[in-house]
C-alpha cells in the first residue's frame, strides 16, 4: 500500500511539474521593507526592487508614479499622481527615494533595460507627507505614455482559470483621453502563441471581456497601440494579476494525499493501539 | 448408596437450613427496625433469594456467574446477559467448608464453594474468572475437591481473564484490552449474537443511570438521612434482577421522606468487601453510634467505578473505554501500583463530612491486610482517625469489634466539627 | 450550564467573530495567538504567526534604520503576549476556528461510529516536533527572502503550508487555494505542499481528534509562555484516585494528566476542559484564574455521564 501511494504521487508529480516549472522571468517585483522619519521631516520610503533577469549592462531606469488608492471600481484616478525617475545601477538591488503621500497608494514602477520595458504594480500603506523633495522627479506629462492596465475588476486579484474567458479592465488616463479623444485607442490582447486578438474599447470603458479562454500554459500579454506617434509596447502581465491555477490538478493532488492518509490509518493488519 | 452418602446429603441438608435460617434472621431484624419503609421490600425480596434460577427469572436473561467485579458489566448486558457476583456472608457456608480447607482460607471462596454444592445450579453454567487474587485463581481447582458429586463443568462455558496487576503501565492497559476484547467473543459466543455499538451504548446508558441513582443514595447516606446497613442490603441486591428496575426502585426510595440528617460521628468503611447475610460490621458501626459516610467496599459503593464517561462511541472505542475504566478505576489492592487508592478517600473527606476511616480486613484477605499498613500511616498524615478490625464471618467476636468500636466514637467526638 | 456547552458556545462566536467579523468593521489586531485567518476575506483578526513572519522579515531587511517597523514588530509581540498570558491554552480549544473545524470532523467521525486511532507517546513526540520545524522556518526564512537568497514567492513560508490557509477561506467563498499554482516552480511546489498537507491533515484529524494541534507551531509558542499564563488547569494530587477518565476523555491523549503531580498540562494540552467534567473526584482537577477557581470537578456531577443510547 505504502509503495503503491509513493508511485502515485511521483506518477502525478512527473506529469504536473514541466507544465509547472516555467518561471516568469520577465516581472520584476518589489517589496515595501520599511517607512521611518526622514531627517528633513519627511518620510522615507525604501523599496526593494528585484529583478529575476537582467539583460545587458545598461543601467536600469526606473519610474515610479504614486497614485491614490481607491476602491471604487475599475476606474483610478491618475490626476494627483506624482512621478519619480531614478537610474540604478545593473547590480543594485535596492534604492531608497522620499515621497510618496499618505494613506494607501498604488505605485507603478516601469523599468527599461536591454531593450525592454518591465512593469510592475502594487498597493501599499505609505505614511509620507505629500510632496516630493527630490530634484529629480520627473513632470505629470509623464504619465500620458503610462498605461493604465490591469487584468481583473476592482481592486481584487485576477485569477485566470483554465477554461474560462479572461476578463480584462483597465482604467484609462483622464489626461491620455483628453487630449488623444479624436484617435482611437485599440486594445491587442496577445497571448503567447496565439493571436493577436483586438479589441475596441471606448474611451473610458471599464471593462472588457476578451472572449479568450486561458490555457494552462499561457501568459497573457498586452499591448496597447493607437493610431498616433505613441510608440507601442507590451505590458507584461505583472503576476499577482494573473495567476495560472489549475483547480484540477489541485483536486487531484488532494485526493491522492486524502486517499493515502486514510489507506495508511486503517491498513489491516495493523495491530490496535491499546491505552 | 452408602450410609456415608446419606450421612453427607443430611449434612449438606442442615447446613442449607441453617444458612436460611442465618439470613431470614437478618431479613427479619432488617424489616422490624423504626426506620423501615416498604419501598425496601424489594431489595430484601431479592436478598431472600439469590438462587440462579431466581436471578433468571427476575431479569429475564441468562446468568453468568462472576467472582468478581473487573469484568466490565456493561458487555454482558449488551450481550443480553445477566452478570451475577457470586460471594457469600454466609457463616454457616463458610464452616462448612472448614473441614477441607486451611483456616486462614478466605472466608468468601469458603462460603462460594459450600453455595456450589448447596446450589447445584450454580456451577453448571457460564462462569468468568478474573485472577483478581490469589484466592480466585485457585478457586476452579478448589471446586473439584468440594464434593464428590459430579461437578463438571462445560469448559466451553469458562472464561479466565487474566488481569495484569498493575493499572499505571500501557504494557498493563494494553494486556488488559485485549483480555476484555476476548471476553466480548466469548459472550458473544454464549449468545450467538454480535455485540455492536448500539447495545454497547444500551449498556453503558442502563449503567450510567444505575451510577446516578448510586449518586443519589449515597447523598442521603452521607446525611446520615439512610442507614448504612440499609445502604449495604439495597447494594448487595444489585446483581439479583434487571438493573433498570433495581435503578428505578433505588430513584423511588430516594425520594422518599427520610429522617433528618444523623448528627452521629462519621467514619469512611474501607477495606474488605461485605456480603449479604454478614452485616456485622454496618450493624455494630451503628450501635457505636457512629455512620457510615462514605466506602469503598466492592460489595457496596464501588460495585463498579463510576459512571462510564464516553468521547469515543465506536464500537472498539466503547469497549476499551469499559476495559480501561474497570482496570484504572479500580482500588482493590490486588494492584501492585494501588497507592492513589487513599485519595479516594481523602477527596471526600469534607464533601462527606467523616472524620475516621474504619479499615476492616477479613480473615485470611492478604492485600487488604498489607495495605492496612501504608493505608494506616497516610491517613494519620492527614489528621484522620484510624481504626483496623480484622474479623471473620462469626459473631463470636461481636463484643469485642462493639467495644473498639465505641472507645473509636469517643475518639471522634473531641474531633474539631463533630457535635 | 455545564462547562462543555459553554466551551461550545464560546468557539461558535469565536468562529463567527473571526471568520466574518472584518465584515461588520470588527478588527482584532494581527497578534491573536489563535489561527484567525488573514487569507479569509472579511476576516476579524489576524493570526500572529502572519505578522511574525512578516515583522521579521521587514524589520531585519531595514538594516540601521529600523524605526517604526520594528516598533510596530515589538507592539504587535508585546500584544500577542499579553493576549497569551490573559487566556493561554484557552485560545487553542476554546477560540481557535481551526479547532472547531477539527472538532466538527471528530464529532462526524464518532457519529458515523469509526473509531479514533491512538497514537502512542512516543510517536506523538517524534510528529509533535514538527511544530519546531515549522517555527523555525518561520523564523529563519522571512530574512533571506528580503536578502535576495530566497525569491519573494517564499513570503509566509507557513502560511502557505499551513492547511488553515486552505480550509478557512472556503467557510468566505474563497476557494484559489485548493488550486495548484503553476506561476512558477516555487508557487507550484508551495501550493502542491499546501493541498498536500491539507488532504493528510483532513484525514488525519477525522481519524484522531485534534490531530493537526500537535503540529501547530502557535501551541509551542503559547506553551513557552506558560509561566506567565493567567488562566492554569492545576491538579490537587491528593485527590486523585488514578481513575484514568481525565486521560480516556482527553482529546490530545494527555498521557501526564492521570498522573499524581499537581502539573499536568503539558504542551499538547488544548484546555478543553474534558479531564475536568470527566473527572469523578470533586476538586481533583480545577481551571483557576490567577488562583481563583472558575471550574472544578465534581463526584456529583452527572452531566458527563449523558449517553444517547
Amino acid at each position: 500500500m505504502g509503495k503503491l501511494l509513493i508511485f502515485g504521487v511521483l506518477m502525478s508529480l512527473a506529469v504536473i511539474s514541466p507544465a509547472a516549472a516555467r518561471d516568469n522571468r520577465n516581472f520584476m517585483w518589489w517589496q515595501m521593507t520599511d517607512q521611518s522619519q526622514a531627517p528633513d521631516g519627511g518620510h522615507l520610503i525604501y523599496y526593494n526592487l528585484n529583478l529575476r533577469e537582467q539583460a545587458g549592462t545598461e543601467d536600469l531606469e526606473v519610474i515610479f508614479l504614486f497614485s491614490p488608492y481607491r476602491k471604487d471600481g475599475a476606474v483610478r484616478a491618475f490626476g494627483t499622481g506624482q512621478f519619480y525617475k531614478k537610474l540604478v545601477a545593473p547590480n543594485q538591488r535596492k534604492f531608497t527615494f522620499y515621497g510618496g503621500q499618505s494613506g494607501k497608494m498604488e505605485v507603478f514602477a516601469k523599468a527599461r533595460t536591454g531593450g525592454r520595458t518591465f512593469y510592475a504594480q502594487t498597493i501599499m500603506s505609505t505614511f509620507g507627507q505629500s510632496g516630493l523633495t527630490d530634484p529629480e522627479a520627473v513632470p505629470a506629462e509623464m504619465s500620458l505614455d503610462w498605461p493604465k492596465w490591469r487584468l481583473g475588476q476592482g481592486d481584487r486579484f485576477y485569477r485566470a482559470q483554465v477554461g474560462r474567458p479572461l476578463d480584462l479592465s483597465f482604467s484609462q488616463n483622464p489626461n491620455f483621453v483628453q487630449v488623444f479623444e479624436d484617435q482611437v485607442v485599440m486594445g491587442n490582447f496577445r497571448f503567447q502563441g496565439r493571436g493577436p486578438y483586438v479589441y475596441t474599447p471606448s474611451p473610458g470603458q471599464g471593462l472588457a471581456r476578451s472572449g479568450y479562454t486561458a490555457r494552462k500554459t499561457d501568459l497573457v500579454s498586452v499591448a496597447f497601440l493607437d493610431n498616433g506617434d505613441r510608440a507601442s509596447f507590451s505590458l507584461p502581465v505583472y503576476r499577482a494579476y494573473y495567476s495560472q491555477l489549475d483547480y484540477n490538478k489541485g483536486f487531484l493532488v488532494m485526493g491522492i494525499f486524502l486517499a493515502g492518509t486514510l489507506g495508511l490509518v486503517t491498513a489491516k493488519g495493523r495491530r490496535f493501539q491499546g491505552l | 448408596m452408602s450410609p456415608n452418602d446419606t450421612r453427607r446429603e443430611r449434612l449438606y441438608r442442615k447446613t442449607a437450613q441453617k444458612v436460611q435460617a442465618e439470613e431470614t434472621q437478618i431479613l427479619d431484624w432488617l424489616r422490624a427496625r423504626d426506620d423501615y419503609r416498604p419501598e425496601l421490600d424489594y431489595f430484601l425480596a431479592q436478598l431472600a433469594d439469590r438462587s440462579v434460577r431466581a436471578v433468571e427469572r427476575r431479569s429475564g436473561r441468562k446468568v453468568v456467574r462472576l467472582l468478581c467485579n473487573q469484568a466490565p458489566l456493561e458487555l454482558f448486558l449488551a450481550a443480553g446477559l445477566q452478570p451475577l457476583r457470586i460471594a457469600s456472608g454466609s457463616f454457616n457456608e463458610a464452616s462448612f467448608s472448614v473441614h477441607n480447607w486451611p483456616a486462614l482460607t478466605c472466608p468468601l471462596i469458603k462460603g462460594i464453594l459450600t453455595g456450589l454444592i448447596l446450589d447445584p445450579n450454580l456451577l453448571t453454567g457460564p462462569w468468568v474468572i478474573p485472577s483478581s487474587c490469589d484466592w480466585v485463581v485457585k478457586f476452579w481447582e478448589m471446586r473439584l475437591e468440594v464434593s464428590p458429586l459430579d461437578m463438571t463443568a462445560n469448559d466451553k462455558e469458562l472464561m479466565f481473564l487474566e488481569l495484569p496487576h498493575f493499572k499505571n503501565r500501557p504494557k498493563s492497559r494494553n494486556r488488559w484490552l485485549e483480555e476484555v476484547l476476548e471476553l466480548k467473543k466469548f459472550l458473544e459466543s454464549l449468545t450467538g449474537r454480535k455485540i455492536r455499538r448500539p447495545e454497547l451504548l444500551q449498556a453503558v446508558s442502563t449503567v450510567n443511570r444505575a451510577w446516578q441513582a448510586i449518586l443519589a443514595l449515597k447523598d442521603l447516606r452521607r446525611q446520615g438521612r439512610i442507614s448504612s446497613v440499609y445502604f449495604s442490603a439495597v447494594m448487595g441486591a444489585f446483581f439479583l434482577g434487571d438493573l433498570d428496575t433495581w435503578s428505578n426502585q433505588v430513584t423511588a426510595l430516594c425520594q422518599k421522606l427520610w429522617p433528618a440528617e444523623n448528627p452521629a460521628p462519621g467514619i469512611f468503611l474501607a477495606g474488605s468487601p461485605i456480603f449479604f447475610p454478614n452485616f456485622k460490621l454496618p450493624v455494630l458501626i451503628e450501635e457505636a453510634g457512629l455512620r457510615i459516610a462514605a466506602d469503598d467496599l466492592c460489595s457496596s459503593e464501588r460495585v463498579f467505578p463510576s459512571g462510564q464517561v464516553l468521547e469515543d462511541t465506536s464500537e472498539f472505542g466503547l469497549t476499551a473505554a469499559l476495559a480501561g475504566r474497570y482496570h484504572q478505576g479500580c482500588l482493590c489492592p490486588t494492584f501492585g501500583d494501588n497507592e492513589r487508592r487513599v485519595n479516594n478517600i481523602l477527596s471526600q473527606t469534607e464533601e462527606s463530612n467523616f472524620q475516621g476511616v474504619v479499615f476492616t480486613v477479613l480473615k485470611g484477605c492478604h492485600p487488604y491486610d498489607l495495605e492496612s499498613v501504608t493505608i494506616e500511616k497516610t491517613l494519620k498524615k492527614h489528621g484522620l482517625r484510624y481504626l483496623r478490625l480484622e474479623t471473620d464471618y462469626s459473631a463470636e467476636d461481636r463484643p469485642n469489634l462493639l467495644t473498639r468500636l465505641e472507645a473509636f466514637a469517643s475518639s471522634l467526638k473531641g474531633v474539631r466539627g463533630v457535635s | 450550564m455545564s462547562v462543555r456547552s459553554l466551551r461550545l458556545a464560546v468557539q461558535y462566536v469565536s468562529f463567527l467573530i473571526l471568520m466574518y467579523g472584518g465584515r461588520i468593521g470588527i478588527r482584532l489586531g494581527s497578534a491573536l495567538p489563535c489561527f484567525a485567518c488573514p487569507f479569509v476575506p472579511g476576516c476579524g483578526g489576524y493570526c500572529y504567526l502572519m505578522g511574525l513572519q512578516g515583522y521579521i522579515g521587514f524589520g531585519l531587511a531595514a538594516g540601521g534604520a529600523a524605526g517604526q517597523q520594528i516598533l510596530e514588530a515589538l507592539f504587535w509581540f508585546l500584544v500577542f503576549v499579553a493576549l497569551t498570558s490573559l487566556l493561554g491554552k484557552v485560545w487553542c480549544g476554546w477560540i481557535c476556528p481551526f479547532g472547531l473545524i477539527q472538532d466538527w470532523l471528530s464529532w462526524l467521525r464518532n457519529t458515523l461510529g469509526v473509531r479514533e486511532r491512538y497514537i502512542s507517546p512516543d510517536w506523538k513526540n517524534l510528529i509533535g516536533s514538527v511544530k519546531y520545524i515549522f517555527l523555525f522556518c518561520i523564523v529563519i526564512l522571512p530574512p533571506l527572502i528580503t536578502a535576495n537568497i530566497l525569491p519573494p514567492d517564499f513570503y509566509l513560508p507557513f502560511c502557505s503550508i499551513c492547511p488553515g490557509k486552505l480550509i478557512l477561506p472556503l467557510f468566505a467563498g474563497e476557494t484559489q487555494y485548493l488550486a495548484l499554482n503553476l506561476d512558477n516552480a516555487v508557487t507550484f511546489w508551495f501550493s502542491l505542499s499546501l493541498i498536500a498537507v491539507t488532504g493528510s491533515t483532513l484525514t488525519g484529524v477525522f481519524f484522531k481528534d485534534r490531530l493537526f494541534c500537535l503540529f501547530c507551531p502557535l501551541l509551542a509558542l503559547i506553551h513557552v509562555l506558560r509561566p506567565l499564563t493567567a488562566l492554569k488547569l492545576v491538579k490537587e494530587p491528593t485527590f486523585c484516585s488514578g481513575c484514568g477518565n481525565c486521560r480516556r476523555a482527553c482529546q490530545m491523549d494527555v498521557a501526564e494528566i492521570d498522573q499524581n503531580a499537581p502539573q499536568v498540562q503539558t504542551i499538547e494540552c488544548v484546555d478543553c476542559l474534558r479531564c475536568l467534567e470527566a473527572c469523578p473526584s470533586s476538586g481533583a482537577l480545577s481551571l483557576r484564574f490567577f488562583g481563583f477557581k472558575l471550574f472544578s470537578s465534581q463526584r456529583f456531577s452527572t452531566r458527563a455521564l449523558r449517553v444517547k443510547p
